[in-house]
């Protein structure tokens, strides 16, 4: 009899496991990943999944999902609903950081449950370096920005890949998987007004667009018309000697002369837009002669270097796309109060060995022991109840959430936002997050480790969590675009060690802490009504590592609150000055539908360009622009913020003046500082390619011979030498830079 | 339940009452019942039990009285201990007593400056051949270090600890050149090294002392005989003088700098510029926000409570203490370690001792 039991087992297992099996015949998945699979590693990034029924309609969710190689065991996913009727095809799509999709992900088809169909995820690796992404008809075009790997920016090359217009998303954060589009020829004509909308979008956003035309190539000139305005039907001929001059040095330029599309203006001109730029090359770069010249690379350093590009490109530093900070912040909802682990101990121990003991000594002297086996579990049972009734309402009243978020503005009409966001919820199981377009937003809980996504997308209008454990806080980051926001209206200017002028708060937040950010220092000025405005006049000081305290002493939850909020401040800090604000008024971008109490905390910040001073000049002070370790010899470490430890050998800084949006007249190292007193100092003369001494105790300042010392990226290498036995210390030699405004 | 366990104890053994329910039974077997009888002799019984129970229950009283009794002497006796105990440390909570007599001894050519305690009071940090810093662990949990200083031809004199314990301050002097450096200790991920602060001619440098977050430090610095105070910013390039005067001394929470002037100690209020004057002395350090200690002439300790008016000054008793002069006294940042350095005269050296509340 046993075998037969065993048979009927064994049918009953195959009926169960061939289902899938049939059902993934039926459903046919397709992955694909936007601009050709271009992707930035501190980037969001969109996944498209397109699912197509074949045979029979499909009703379940696309999931999205680390591990789960067991069927039906629990693993955080991310999961969308899709219908699909026979035959029918549907594009879902997950956005989410590169950095998070870099890690091993499954995507599985699933049904009340039950995995249908599963198929690993694999990605292109993000790329390394600068990418360039070219929409030309000709192989060729704009080829010359990739050969020149090993001069320009160091160890950060560039690479340049062609796309066709269709791969072109129509979606502006998507670009940021780019640093540089260059746009030419018939194919450029063929983008659509989505996609070029978007493109300016992301120039705003600090992209970079390089347009080539000539004569007669009207299309994608006069598209981008409203940003970067040049009057077509005035093609001509400019000479390549009297064009390429400003940028060829001592380079002879081909003979002869080239087609232009208007030959009013210079063969390369440039416009800032937003924080971005838009770079106009006046002639068809599949040309001859300049298509096969042979000094391409230097012409394009050159061009890239003078006309801001390559500043631009260093600006944009790496950021941490998962937004840590914020999360951790946005987990401190202020109306919700975790008990002390100690007064959990207290209640436990307390019941256990006072409570528990104490009831049974009682019930024995009054000769009633065995009552204890009812007593003294009714008691847990109380004291339970009571802690819960009692407890609850102390540690949270009603659902709440807390948002944090930095809203960087571009202009008057556009601010970039990044946003992070904690929900809790005290009565329900489930609740949904309403996503205010145009912001992508992925949710996410939190993990053994790290965050990890997990929850419903659907149709990029709402987040949705379910089946949530009791009072467990749920999370999410968003990312995006800001409409209308207003702008801090600046003049300011650096006058000697001062830095004078007013500012005025035109955008739709009132502040209750504003400061300006020049180099390490921060510059207070107090809360800002809309509409105020004030005046500023503070001395600058040369400070070489940043005014924080040290903490030694473990820090209490404010302090850890107090040094979360600085972290958010400094977030995306970079070579220049900036306003920084912080105000709590509603900033609804992800949102919760259900009554909940909720807490905002938003910084916002504006880059300023500083304005020349009564004499014309435009001071970038000290500490304001970076200084990199260009290369070290013998034994040297680091021993502090900014701070360096030399023993037997040598450290190269490469002191980046280029990036002062200036034209340079004059640079400062104040190496008379002690500090710098006991090493042997040189710099590098460009144009000899000699190392010069610096005199001990004497400040380094560079005027008239400035363009021959500085490097082809505009910096000025400076070497600092020990040959003791003891390790010596010696800061990061911050300088001054002075010029006069740059002509766009 | 068996019957004899219902019978006090000593009921066996008074043959009275089995005595008498034996009659009892007798009487019923042989006469016809008398109800007034078995009711006298029911009276008879009950009473007996009676008695019986009040004697059993005497003699478990007496041994419960006097258990309380002895409860109670107990009682007394821990308390008059627990008294004695709470009133002695009372007394002495505030004492200093000197703990290590003879820490350590250095030429008497050396100055009080060149010894210094870390603000945790673990471990002090002295200058020896000139131009190594050794440190000294005061208790078991730390290594002794010896970190050369940089070779110059000057001479290293002061010892200033910052106030986080990984960085000291030490003065160099060379002929007319006084130099200023910043010694990072090295630790398990550092080998330690060490920075220039501030090099100058024709002047001394002397005394730092670090400011509450190590952002700065107050030194004196003389030029053709004028003491004044200055402070150099660990963080930027700035400086900036302070004051005439000598032994600047920041308070821990950073409100007031003690420092010397004319022989006498004086308090600065930063946020005001208000200075006060303490009274003749030397060597001010600070053992809380703002109590404020020094040696005056007589080679002894005086503290001031300086956020009252008039400032209450007294003269602070050491324990133990040997006969030699003091000459300076350093406190941990808690105020709960002092280092104190004395002036032996036989044999002449500079002794360093350590005492503590």
């Amino acid at each position: 009899m046993r075998w037969r039991w065993m048979l009927v087992l064994l049918m009953v297992w195959l009926s169960v496991s061939v289902q899938p099996a049939k059902a993934e015949g039926n459903i046919e998945v397709e992955v694909n990943v936007p601009l050709s699979g271009i992707i930035k590693y501190d980037s969001w990034m969109r996944l498209e999944v397109n699912v197509t029924s074949k045979e029979e309609a499909f009703h379940g969710f696309v999931e999205l999902s680390k591990g789960r190689v067991k069927k039906n065991s629990y693993q955080p996913a991310l999961r969308q609903p899709v219908m699909i009727e026979k035959g029918q095809s549907k594009k879902i799509y997950f956005d989410m950081p590169v950095q998070v999709m870099l890690d091993e992900w499954n995507i599985l088809l699933t049904k009340n449950g039950q995995v249908v169909q599963s198929e690993k995820l694999r990605l292109p690796y993000p790329k390394d370096g600068r990418t360039v992404g070219v929409v030309h008809e000709g192989g060729n075009a704009f080829h010359f920005l990739a050969i020149n790997q090993s001069q320009f920016n160091m160890s950060r090359p560039m690479t340049v890949q062609n796309l066709a217009p269709e791969m072109l998303p129509d979606q502006a954060w998507i670009y940021r998987n780019l640093d540089v589009l260059a746009l030419g020829g018939k194919q450029a004509a063929l983008l659509n007004d989505q996609q070029v909308v978007a493109i300016k979008e992301w120039v705003q956003m600090g992209g970079i667009v390089i347009l080539s035309a000539g004569p007669g190539q009207d299309g994608i000139i006069q598209k981008f018309a409203d940003v970067f305005s040049v009057a077509p039907g005035v093609g001509g001929t400019i000479v390549l000697s009297d064009g390429l001059s400003p940028y060829t040095g001592d380079k002879p330029p081909p003979a002869g002369s080239i087609p232009v599309y208007n030959k009013d203006v210079p063969l390369f001109s440039s416009q800032k837009v937003g924080k971005g730029m838009m770079l106009f090359v006046n002639y068809d770069v599949t040309a001859e002669p300049m298509a096969s010249w042979q000094h391409n690379l230097q012409l394009w350093q050159s061009v890239l270097q003078k006309h801001g590009a390559q500043e631009l490109l260093e600006q944009n530093t790496y950021m941490d796309q998962m937004t840590r900070p914020f999360l951790e912040l946005s987990r401190m909802i202020p109306d919700v109060q975790t008990p002390s682990p100690i007064w959990m101990v207290v209640l436990w121990g307390g019941y256990v060995f006072l409570i528990a003991p104490l009831t049974y000594f009682v019930l024995k002297r009054v000769g009633r022991r065995a009552w204890a086996w009812g007593v003294i579990p009714g008691l847990a049972v109380l004291i339970s109840v009571g802690i819960f009734a009692i407890g609850k309402p102390l540690v949270v009243k009603t659902s709440a959430s807390n948002a944090i978020s930095e809203i960087s503005i571009l202009d008057e009409h556009t601010a970039q936002t990044r946003t992070a966001a904690t929900f809790l919820t005290v009565d329900q199981d489930q609740f949904d997050v309403e996503v205010k377009a145009p912001i992508i937003a992925l949710p996410l809980t939190l993990g053994r480790n790290d965050y990890e996504p997990e929850g419903q997308a659907e149709k990029d209008q709402f987040l949705a969590y379910r089946n949530l454990p009791y009072l467990t806080p749920k999370q999410a980051i968003g990312y995006g675009i800001v409409r209308d926001f207003g702008e801090f209206e600046s003049d300011l200017k650096v006058n000697r060690d001062r830095l004078q002028g007013r500012i005025k708060n035109n955008t739709k937040f009132a502040y209750d802490n504003t400061f300006i950010e020049i180099g390490l220092q921060r510059i207070p000025i107090g809360a800002m009504k809309k509409g105020e405005e004030k005046q500023i006049d503070s001395l600058l000081e040369p400070l070489l590592m940043p005014r924080q305290e040290k903490q030694v002493e473990p820090l209490t939850i404010e302090e850890q609150h107090n040094r979360l909020k600085d972290i958010v401040m400094a977030y995306g800090q970079g070579n220049q000055v900036r306003i920084v604000a912080t105000s709590d008024e509603e900033l609804s971008l992800l949102t919760m539908r259900e009554p909940h109490r909720a807490h905002y905390w938003n910084v916002v910040n504006q880059a300023v360009y500083l304005k020349p001073n009564d004499q014309g000049l435009v001071t970038y002070p000290y500490g304001l622009l970076g200084v990199y370790i260009n290369e070290t010899v013998g034994e040297y470490d680091s021993s502090g913020p900014n701070l360096w430890q030399l023993g037997k050998g040598s450290i190269t800084f490469e002191l980046k003046a280029g990036n002062a949006q200036m034209e340079m007249e004059r640079l400062i190292v104040p190496l008379d500082h002690s500090p710098f007193r006991p090493f042997k100092i040189e710099y590098f003369h460009q144009k000899s390619g000699r190392w010069l001494p610096v005199e001990r105790a004497s400040r380094l300042v560079l005027e008239k011979d400035l363009e021959d010392v500085l490097t082809p990226q505009q910096s000025l290498l400076l070497r600092f030498s020990s040959d003791g036995t003891t390790r010596l210390s010696l800061p990061t030699p911050f300088f001054q830079v002075e010029g006069s405004e740059r002509k766009w | 339940m068996r019957e004899e366990n219902q019978n006090p104890r000593g009921y066996d053994e008074d043959q009275t009452v089995p005595m008498l329910l034996t009659h009892l039974k007798q009487l019923r077997r042989s006469v016809p019942v008398n109800y007034q009888l078995k009711s006298e002799l029911k009276k008879q019984l009950m009473q007996r039990m009676r008695e019986l129970e009040a004697q059993k229950k005497k003699i478990p009283d007496v041994s419960s009285s006097k258990r309380r009794r002895k409860l109670i002497q107990a009682g007394v006796v821990s308390l008059v201990v627990a008294l004695a105990f709470g009133s002695f440390g009372w007394w002495t909570k505030d004492a200093i007593s000197v703990r290590e007599p003879k820490l350590l001894s250095l030429p008497v050519q050396s100055s009080a400056e060149q010894v210094d305690m870390d603000p945790a009071g673990t471990q002090i940090a002295y200058i020896s051949q000139s131009s190594v810093l050794h440190t000294l662990p005061l208790n078991s949990d730390q290594k002794p270090l010896s970190v050369k200083l940089p070779p110059t031809e000057g001479k290293y004199l002061s010892v200033s600890w910052g106030n986080h314990g990984t960085q000291i301050a030490v003065v160099e002097q060379q002929k007319q050149l006084s130099r200023l450096w910043i010694v990072d200790l090295p630790t398990t991920y550092s080998m330690g090294s060490s920075r220039l602060l501030k090099e100058e001619e024709g002047v001394l440098y002397q005394a730092p002392s670090w400011s509450q977050n190590d952002d700065s430090i107050a030194y004196s610095r003389t030029k053709n005989g004028v003491q004044e105070i200055w402070v150099s910013s660990t963080i930027s390039f700035q400086e900036w003088k302070i004051a005439e005067g000598s032994q600047p001394e920041w308070s821990p929470d950073g409100r007031f700098l003690a420092f010397v002037d004319e022989g006498e100690i004086r308090i600065m209020e930063m946020r005001t510029g208000k200075i006060t004057i303490l009274g003749k002395g030397e060597w001010p350090s600070w053992s809380g926000d703002a109590r404020l200690t020094y040696t005056n002439s007589e080679g002894k300790l005086v503290e001031s409570m300086v956020d009252v008016q008039p400032v209450a000054t007294s003269e602070v008793a050491l324990f133990n203490r040997s006969s030699d002069r003091l000459i300076r006294a350093n406190w941990s940042a808690k105020g709960k370690q002092l280092l104190l350095i004395s002036h032996e005269e036989q044999p002449k050296a500079l002794v360093i001792s350590l005492a503590s509340r």
